[in-house]
């Protein structure tokens, strides 16, 4: 197993955020270190997304403190690549918001675009060109780009297809393995989080704080074992949040 | 652009001729000169070397006007967008401006300028600059919060997130508003001359018409168009608008 990257690390404390009158979270607590991949789970609109973007400093928190030490690269559900630029200028937008010039910028690009299964014909078509694996493989090429130590991943691999979802799944967990990043995944599907991540957090509650922290190990057997990995994972959910886990 | 599309638009032109040898053929050369005999004038002009003097001051009109116009809108539309109360000022203002007839502005330019070469520029630009202002307004507000959310996660410097998240979704609706202007902009500038007379292809018109040489007017006018036609195409090639599909 790789060493833990010593640069990394996630701490929230007691953060609160308010949207308006809302309390969307409240007194959540985050601490990680190292590499590893979390799963951030909870029902849909309790706030996963919001606590992600407090993580990379898109949303100030209302009370509490926020310290992450390291590069943070985000990876959207929704790829958002511009549609006005190719595959290859996609994957080199955040070398050069970091100074890198155009060709600088292209040339690392390029690499991690071939390294992640887009053929060279593919690095100047636009988005609109791509299937959407192949727009996700050039988001995900964007974020690892910037060399970050901790990736924060809102849910990725919605609405892909069987085959390709689990490509993209093992070449996430390669590439944070690889990295030694510490990572962070949104996701609602608990098959998903035994396969792939070391540690689940639940979000529950309203306003919704961190309700279960359980840590698991990945595994790569048959389906069949990672549904009842699944079973077993929800229902330690269960006991450590005392109430029933609803993720839809 | 390809053979197909090419031999569609050369059928769609050889109607319209059609259609104006029909009016010849209805109304006699004193009403509509045939297209043959405008052409022959046409060459004709071309060989005497008359067209090019009047079509470059005409051009020069068009492009002045057209380019402050434009670049006023533009800067306006950034300012109002940045700055909700200006925008909303500015925006009264546009609307006002768009509710004025073209030729009340030919009238009152020759009032403050004089029959000078201003004219026509000024009142094309004025015409011209509420439109682009109003289309750059509303390309700002469309812009896709979710990109701006991109550029600050990646920590995208302000130069890279004009130049390559905030223009290019404005481009997409100042593109086509940039377009229609130009189109505008000709018919503006031509009213302008016939009114305001002077060298360019609007006083040449005007000056046939004074003539009662139609087969000349209508000669003009073609020239016109086809100075119109080529600016048009020179625009778009330049302003490409982007893909929007993600």
């Amino acid at each position: 197993m790789p060493p833990d990257n010593p640069s990394a690390r996630i701490c929230l404390n007691h953060i609160d955020v308010r949207r308006g009158a809302e309390i969307v979270l409240r007194d959540v607590a985050v601490d990680l270190k190292g590499r590893g991949l979390t799963a951030l789970m909870g029902v849909s609109g309790i706030g996963k997304s919001t606590l992600l973007s407090v993580i990379a400093g898109l949303v100030k928190p209302t009370a509490g403190t926020r310290q992450v030490d390291g590069k943070v690269a985000m990876i959207f559900q929704d790829a958002r690549l511009l549609p006005w630029q190719s595959a290859l200028d996609n994957a080199g937008f955040g070398l050069r918001a970091a100074g890198l010039s155009t060709d600088e910028a292209r040339d690392k690009a390029r690499l991690l675009l071939e390294r992640f299964g887009l053929r060279p014909a593919d690095h100047g078509k636009r988005p609109s060109a791509l299937s959407g694996g192949m727009r996700q493989r050039v988001a995900i090429a964007r974020a690892l780009a910037i060399d970050p130590s901790v990736l924060l991943m809102d849910e990725p691999f919605t609405g892909l297809d069987v085959s390709l979802r689990a490509d993209l799944r093992q070449l996430a967990r390669a590439i944070i393995e690889e990295r030694n990043l510490t990572a962070i995944l949104v996701t609602h599907d608990p098959v998903e989080a035994v396969m792939l991540c070391d540690r689940v957090m639940l979000l529950a509650g309203q306003p919704a704080c961190i309700a279960a922290d359980v840590a698991i190990s990945p595994r790569s057997g048959t389906m069949v074992e990672a549904y009842r990995a699944a079973s077993t994972l929800m229902r330690r959910l269960e006991v450590e949040s005392g109430s029933i886990v609803r993720l839809a | 652009m390809a053979a197909r599309p090419i031999f569609f638009a050369a059928a769609g032109v050889a109607c319209l001729i059609a259609l104006w040898q029909f009016g010849f053929a209805l109304g006699g050369p004193f009403v509509l000169p045939a297209p043959a005999q405008t052409f022959e004038r046409i060459i004709v002009l071309g060989e005497a070397g008359t067209i090019w003097q009047p079509a470059a001051v005409t051009s020069a009109h068009v492009i002045a006007g057209f380019g402050a116009g434009a670049a006023a809108g533009i800067l306006l539309g950034l300012a109002g967008s940045a700055l909700d109360d200006l925008g909303a000022a500015l925006e009264a203002i546009a609307t006002i401006i768009l509710g004025v007839p073209p030729i009340v502005w030919v009238v009152l330019a020759l009032l403050w300028f004089g029959p000078r070469g201003i004219v026509p520029a000024f009142t094309v630009a004025i015409g011209i600059a509420p439109v682009v202002f109003g289309a750059m307004m509303a390309g700002m507000r469309a812009s896709r919060p979710e990109f701006d959310e991109l550029a600050l996660a990646y920590g995208a410097p302000w130069r890279q997130r004009l130049f390559e998240v905030r223009l290019p979704q404005v481009a997409i609706a100042v593109t086509p508003a940039l377009a229609s202007s130009l189109g505008f902009a000709w018919k503006i500038a031509l009213m302008a001359e016939v009114l305001s007379g002077g060298s360019g292809i609007g006083g040449r018109i005007a000056d046939a018409r004074a003539d009662l040489d139609t087969v000349e007017t209508m000669a003009w006018v073609v020239i016109a168009l086809i100075l119109l036609v080529l600016t048009d195409r020179m625009l778009a090639r330049i302003t490409k608008a982007p893909s929007d599909a993600a």
